[in-house]
């Protein structure tokens, strides 16, 4: 499994389906290779950045096309015999034209090369959304929504491996379709199911096609496709292998780490290897820089070019988009206090990037710093500012939200605004409570609390 | 902060004042009304806080006496610095802060003013009568932040700022119902990205219909293209065929001539125009002919006109040279006068100069003289010689006069010493005298040990008399023996330290030691005499008596050997017997002088023999240099007698040194130069006077060889003779022109005939090949052939244009046959009626082909996603910059919140300290008649609460216990303020005027409390409350002005 820590691309995890042979790689004659791939979610913006460059807008706009063209790409180099997507191809139910363009020309290269296709729509591409009527390429099978459909590898007269699969026909399926799925025909070859469902938890995705990987296990296949989530992971590792490949890119900070696709062999006689191979273009980073000990705000620039520099070294000649958020205590704390200080900081980091093989973008400076002072004391002061103090502690502990909410709603009840504005959990309004009251102690004493 | 000191450069009445002695706690300045109190007041005002603008009314307090308007304070802060705050009028001089040390600490009033601005301060801490009247000033706003602020502990920016800076941030970022800020910029920037993406949306739809239209628009635009050009191609024929149809009909009737014309055989090309030609060089040729033969004519008569002179001729080589060597002979004789000139002249220079070197010298002389190196260096040589031998002369002269002269400073010292030399004394010699000395010595030592010997020996005496009779007496009692030995030891050691002393040239030591030693022996003697006597045990001492008697004798015999001595020491001495000490004294020091004048003599004596020996080396010196002298003398006739045995040879006066036959050298070689040059003038002369004559015979023999008359100078015979020459010579150039002439033509006249031979038969030839005997003939034939020609090329020509316009060759009989059917004038009109639908299809074609334009703009469009997935994540974007703001915004609302629950707070709980202070201000004041003071929560009403219950209006008291009221809010203010802040000086203005004394006395007594916390400095021009003042604070200040 793919180290979620850290970042080595180009790396394979070798992975040993095999029992009752452990040690036994399958070999070269009957194995069956392909690529499985799900969730590109092509067009797809990124979203939870602010304000970038057009440059880099474009970089990033291709994003999700470069990591679908890399994967085709690797089942050119690779020599594979299909690639199989699970799902959630485009973004949305209106296909956009310019994405099914570019899966019909990748398809193409891939027909071009003697490679087939299997393809599943998901949740977010069902089959009742909308396409313009392009044709498909020679080689490019779509399975159909109303059952699970069988399809021969490389035809009905010569099979050496079997593709089961079902598409969403509409956008919300709710009912469990791997029980749909007919069982491992004894004369079957190696069988890969193919279905964009949610097995198991569903890990914060919309729990559409449930079902368990006993359902999935029980249908006797070699091999299980999945595709819905988005973090790649192997819910079971053979007899049979059940693998989410995860989306190839990812597209926010929720979706940091390695993404990519698998590389799968298989033998006739159900041992195989799966191996994640990383094809992401972009990747996502967070950090979190102390400001404890920095003098002034040169400091604090050198620190995050620094993080910079080391994310850069360690991209392998990626493109990152990294957040920064500072915490700790110290009198950089006063300058980032002050009104577009983080901007000018964002400004000054982000000067000279350009869309370069190897980027580091800065998407944002998150101010979490505090004051250098010790807070308990100044607590204890016997005038406004410790008032301020105690009057943060008292809305934190009894939690009253009411009159803020009620201040709030002002702006978070906007009819027009609702749409766009995320609501403010309790969490959110203890959050700001601290905020405002670092706010108002910038203002009222800087750093001459104590 | 404490004013320690108030300097004033120029401000009001005052100039260059100084108030130094402030008490850092009550400082009371009485003085007269004008006498500057409340100038003081605001000249402490204005350096803290600045200078109003002149623009502004009211008094500026311009300095009245002089000086530049403005000084400085000094004062102390709270955490005990110093600091001097300066301040003038000029704007270039602004606040300066400086520290102790005279080091700029800023210009920030709070370095020492705490938080206080100006406003804050004249209304709370320095005000007079009239602020103190009206509370109004106490609600002021600023007064009530800066209170706010000082009771919030704020230092950076009051709370009432913040809440207005917290008003507008928030109103930066959002505030219902106004557009222009930022949330609803960013909700607008989002609507438009999304309108913009559902437009996209919405096209997006459309993509298959203009798919399906594009294609269909292509298909009809092909076929409108494919109609056009089949249109395009009948009117490109039949417009083909308009063009050439008169080709057509050229060919028909070339056709017709043609078959209608008779026509030679053959015909040259060109014919007539080569006949033409030939018959024109005919012609030609023909003229030139004429016109060579009737020039030759000419010539042959001019040439046969010229006559030449051959004589002249023959002469020719000798009329060249004389011509030539006329100007020569002309300058010689120019020069000749010349010459004769310059020989008189270096006859006079050379006669000169002969006469110098020596009036006997002639010619033969001179040449004969000597010039060369060799000689010249010979004379050199004796000069040289001769000039060493002077040179060693001189310095040998100088060296004996240097000699002489020491001689003689020698001799006269040594004259000057002998007389110096003591006289009337005769000195002993140094052996005698030191051998006085040394006897003197030695007597000045053995006289007193004479004395003592004596002196022992008297002493003996009396002793042995003593002792004999006590000696008895103790003999009795105790036997004592002692050995004898030791005490002759010691007068043996003694005498021996004498001789030591002697020896070693010690006398006086020794004699001492001898003294010493001798005493101590006659002691021991005597003691061992003594204890012999005593002690029966002593064989030695039979008696005391025997023993001392013993020592009298050896005394007796020491002092008898020790006079012996004496006297012959005394006797060297010069003494007659033993000598006196006195005399002994008086014998040193005339030793002493002798010694010094013995010393001195023999300096002098020294000295005088060292310079006789400077003297006879001097003398010896002397005498070897008159030897040399004498050698160079000798030097010096030898050479000198050599010197005039070569003048004699040489010829010269025998007077003459060699300098002065240096100066003949260089005059015989001038006189020489100057002979060689009049010899090679002479010569020049005689060489010119011959050429002359030769040229004249010349001359002569030619004027007679051509016949010519002589003109009387050879320049003018040579003339007559040179154009003569030319003459003829030029006749007979024209003649040879003539000959060459007549040579060329007729030469000319035969190529001519040549070439009129050859191109009549190639006339001939010519006509021949036109099948003519004669010209006419020949043009007739020339005429037909053109026609024939002119036929042929029409016809060709449109054949070529025919086929052109067939464009193909294989259809061009059916192109020829199409023409022989066509009516020429349908034609046209089928072609207009093309022309029209061709035109029509144009149209329809191109509005098609806009209509494609725009579907494959917008296909593309649809195809080309950059824009909508850019839309799309710029909106994502802007919805994160919206949620970002928004959050800011609820931020700074909640902010708000927790300011004003703090602002609450502070006026619920920490506002009354103000009050609780003002209240302990006023009741002691009042005397107890107000306890309390209250500010309703919400209004800026003042209440005092009497004691008995009742609550007052500020207002409705009566004015004096408002001052008083309004005095104990101050205090109140003063006392809460400096709790939080920097505590700074109270300057009262004479405030207490409307007290009754009581009331006075009780405000002076809290003036006076205040003091402990505050600096107070108080103005007033009444002594009874500045007495009030010093009774309340014994220790306060006063200043009189």
């Amino acid at each position: 499994m793919p180290d979620n820590q850290g970042y080595l691309s180009g790396i394979r995890y070798l992975i040993h389906m095999g029992a009752p042979h452990e040690h036994t790689l399958p070999s070269p004659g009957n194995e069956i290779r392909f690529i499985h791939t799900a969730d590109l979610h092509l067009g797809t913006p990124f979203t939870g950045i602010s304000k970038f460059s057009p440059e880099f807008g474009k970089i990033l706009a291709d994003a999700t096309y470069q990591a679908f063209e890399e994967i085709v790409s690797l089942a050119i180099r690779e020599q594979v015999s299909f690639l199989v997507i699970s799902g959630d191809i485009y973004d949305s139910e209106e296909r956009r034209i310019y994405g099914q363009l570019v899966v019909r020309k990748q398809l193409q290269r891939l027909s071009d090369a003697g490679i087939r296709a299997y393809i599943v729509f998901g949740n977010h591409d069902p089959l009742n959304g909308w396409s313009a009527h392009i044709s498909w390429p020679e080689g490019v099978h779509v399975m159909g929504g109303d059952a699970p459909e069988v399809a021969y590898f490389p035809s009905d007269d010569d099979r050496r491996a079997v593709i089961v699969g079902m598409s969403f026909a509409r956008k919300a399926i709710s009912e469990n379709l791997a029980i749909q799925f007919p069982q491992k025909g004894r004369d079957w070859p190696v069988t890969i199911g193919l279905l964009h469902c949610t097995a198991g938890a569903g890990n914060g995705h919309e729990p559409y096609a449930p079902c368990s990987v006993q359902d999935l296990a029980a249908s006797g296949y070699d091999y299980w496709a999945l595709g819905h989530i988005h973090t790649p992971v192997v819910l079971r590792e053979n007899q049979p292998a059940i693998i989410y490949s995860g989306n190839p890119q990812g597209r926010d900070f929720g979706e940091c780490g390695p993404r990519g696709c698998y590389l799968v062999t298989l033998s006739g006689n159900g041992t195989g290897v799966h191996e994640f191979i990383e094809t992401c273009q972009i990747r996502w980073e967070e950090h979190e820089i102390s400001i404890e000990g920095m003098e002034d705000t040169d400091a604090l620039i050198t620190a995050i070019e620094d993080a910079i520099a080391d994310i850069r070294e360690n991209s392998g000649e990626k493109g990152t988009i990294c957040r920064f958020t500072l915490t700790g205590r110290g009198p950089v704390h006063a300058v980032l206090a002050r009104d577009k200080a983080t901007d000018d900081i964002l400004d000054a980091v982000r000067e000279g990037e350009c869309p370069s093989p190897g980027f580091v973008l800065t998407e944002k400076l998150i101010d979490r710093t505090e004051h250098p002072f010790d807070r308990e004391s100044v607590a204890c002061r016997t005038d406004i500012v410790g008032d301020i103090i105690q009057i943060s502690d008292l809305l934190m502990q009894e939690g009253d939200t009411d009159t803020m909410q009620g201040a709030l709603s002002e702006l978070y009840n906007n009819a027009r605004m609702k749409r766009y504005l995320e609501e403010l959990t309790g969490d959110d309004i203890g959050a700001l409570v601290r905020e405002a009251e670092t706010y108002l102690l910038d203002q009222l004493v800087g750093d001459d609390a104590e | 902060m404490k004013i320690r000191g108030i300097h004033i450069d120029g401000f009001g009445i005052f100039h260059n004042r100084s108030l130094s002695d402030i008490s850092p706690h009550l400082t009371i300045v009485l003085g007269d009304n004008e006498s500057g109190k409340s100038t003081l007041l605001v000249f402490i005002r204005r350096v803290l806080f600045g200078f109003p603008s002149k623009r502004k009314g009211g008094n500026h307090y311009e300095p009245l006496n002089g000086g530049e308007q403005g000084g400085r304070i000094e004062i102390t802060t709270d955490s005990g610095r110093e600091y001097e705050v300066l301040r003038h009028e000029k704007k270039s001089k602004g606040l300066l802060i400086q520290d102790a040390e005279g080091i700029s600490a800023g210009n920030t009033l709070s370095l020492v003013a705490g938080g206080a601005d100006q406003a804050f301060f004249e209304n709370v801490f320095a005000f007079g009568l009239g602020e103190l009247e009206s509370f109004d000033t106490l609600s002021d706003d600023a007064v009530q932040n800066r209170l706010m602020s000082a009771g919030a502990g704020a230092t950076k920016i009051p709370v009432p700022e913040v809440q207005k800076l917290l008003d507008k941030r928030i109103e930066e970022y959002y505030k219902k119902g106004t557009r222009k800020t930022r949330v609803p910029e960013i909700l607008k920037q989002i609507s438009e990205t999304e309108g913009t993406l559902s437009t996209i949306s919405e096209t997006q739809h459309e993509y298959d219909s203009l798919s399906t239209e594009q294609r269909e628009i292509e298909a009809e635009t092909e076929r409108l293209v494919a109609e056009k050009r089949e249109m395009e191609r009948s009117l490109r024929r039949n417009e083909n065929i308009i063009q050439i149809w008169d080709e057509w009909v050229t060919v028909e009737e070339t056709e017709e001539t043609l078959s209608s014309l008779g026509m030679p055989e053959s015909f040259p090309d060109d014919g007539i125009h080569q006949l033409d030609m030939a018959d024109a060089e005919i012609g030609h040729a023909e003229e030139r002919v004429r016109e060579r033969t009737k020039r030759l004519g000419e010539e042959v008569s001019e040439a046969e006109k010229i006559t030449i002179d051959e004589q002249v001729f023959r002469e020719q080589d000798r009329i060249r040279t004389l011509e030539k060597t006329l100007p020569l002979r002309e300058a010689d004789c120019t020069s000749l006068p010349e010459i004769n000139a310059d020989l008189n002249v270096l006859e006079k220079a050379f006669t000169a100069l002969l006469k110098s070197i020596d009036p006997r010298w002639t010619t033969e002389t001179l040449l004969s003289f000597d010039t060369s190196l060799p000689a010249q260096h010979r004379v050199l040589r004796y000069q040289k010689h001769l000039e060493e031998i002077s040179t060693q002369k001189a310095s040998f002269n100088r060296e004996l006069q240097q000699y002489e002269s020491l001689l003689s400073s020698e001799n006269d010292a040594i004259e000057r010493r002998s007389g110096e030399l003591p006289a009337g004394i005769s000195t002993p010699s140094e052996e005698d005298l030191q051998a006085q000395e040394h006897a003197l010595v030695e007597l000045t030592a053995a006289l007193p040990a004479l004395e003592q010997k004596t002196k022992d020996l008297s002493s003996l005496r009396e002793d042995a008399a003593k002792r004999a009779d006590t000696f008895r007496e103790q003999a009795a009692r105790t036997k004592v023996h002692l050995p004898a030995w030791p005490g002759y030891l010691m007068a043996g050691a003694a005498v021996a330290g004498l001789g030591i002393g002697y020896v070693t040239d010690a006398l006086l030591l020794g004699a001492l030691f001898c003294a010493v030693l001798s005493i101590a022996a006659l002691v021991y003697l005597k003691a061992a005499g003594a204890a012999s006597q005593k002690s029966p045990g002593f064989p030695e001492e039979e008696t005391s008596g025997a023993g001392i008697s013993h020592l009298i004798h050896e005394k007796r015999e020491e002092i008898t050997e020790l006079e012996n001595r004496v006297r012959r020491l005394a006797e060297r001495c010069g003494f007659q017997g033993i000598p006196a000490s006195h005399a002994v004294s008086e014998r040193r020091i005339e030793l002493l002088d002798l010694r010094k004048a013995f010393e001195k003599r023999t300096a002098i004596t020294g000295e005088i023999a060292h310079r006789q020996q400077t003297i006879t080396g001097l003398e010896n010196k002397i005498s070897v240099l008159h030897g040399k002298m004498g050698s160079k003398d000798t030097e010096e006739e030898r050479v000198y007698a050599e010197w005039q045995k070569w003048l004699d040879g040489a010829g010269l006066d025998l007077s003459l040194s060699p300098s002065s036959v240096e100066i003949i050298f260089t005059l015989s070689e001038r006189a020489g130069e100057k002979y060689r040059e009049m010899h090679a003038l002479a010569a020049k002369k005689e060489e010119k006077i011959r050429a002359i004559d030769a040229f004249s015979d010349e001359v002569t023999a030619a004027i007679h060889a051509c016949s010519i008359s002589p003109r009387g100078s050879p320049a003018a015979d040579v003339g007559a003779l040179t154009e003569a020459l030319e003459e003829q010579v030029a006749r007979r150039s024209t003649q040879d022109g003539h000959i060459k002439e007549i040579e060329r033509l007729r030469r000319e006249a035969r190529q001519e005939e040549e070439i009129i031979a050859v191109k009549k038969r190639e006339r001939r030839n010519l006509l021949e090949s036109g099948h003519a005997g004669t010209r006419d003939e020949f043009l007739n034939h020339a005429e037909a052939t053109e026609m024939h020609k002119e036929c042929i090329r029409r016809r060709t020509e449109a054949e070529h244009r025919l086929k052109t316009a067939a464009e193909n060759p294989a259809v061009y009989d059916a192109f020829l046959e199409e023409l022989r059917q066509t009516d020429i004038h349908e034609l046209a009109d089928i072609n207009a009626t093309i022309s029209s639908r061709v035109k029509e299809i144009e149209g329809e074609i191109t509005i098609l082909q806009q209509r494609h334009g725009s579907v494959a703009h917008r296909l593309r469009g649809m195809e080309n996603e950059d824009e909508a997935v850019l839309l799309r994540m710029n909106a994502a974007a802007l919805t994160g910059d919206l949620n970002d703001a928004a959050r800011q915004w609820a931020k700074l609302v909640i902010a708000r919140i927790m300011l004003r629950k703090g602002i609450e707070k502070y006026e619920k709980e920490r506002q009354p300290a103000v009050f609780r202070e003002a209240e302990r201000y006023f009741r002691s004041v009042t005397g107890g008649r107000y306890i309390r003071v209250i500010q309703p929560l919400g209004s800026d009403r003042i209440l005092v609460e009497d004691r008995e219950g009742r609550r007052i209006p500020a207002t409705l008291l009566s004015r004096g216990t408002a001052e008083q009221l309004y005095l104990s809010l101050r205090f109140g203010y003063i006392t809460e303020y400096g709790n939080h802040d920097e505590h700074l000086p109270a300057v009262f203005d004479d405030i207490l005027v409307n007290f009754d004394p009581d009331r006075r006395q009780r405000s002076c007594e809290a003036i006076a409390e205040l003091s402990e916390t505050n600096q107070v400095i108080f103005f007033t021009c009444h002594p009874d409350t500045a007495q009030m003042l010093q009774s309340a604070r014994p220790d306060a200040q006063l200043i009189e002005l």
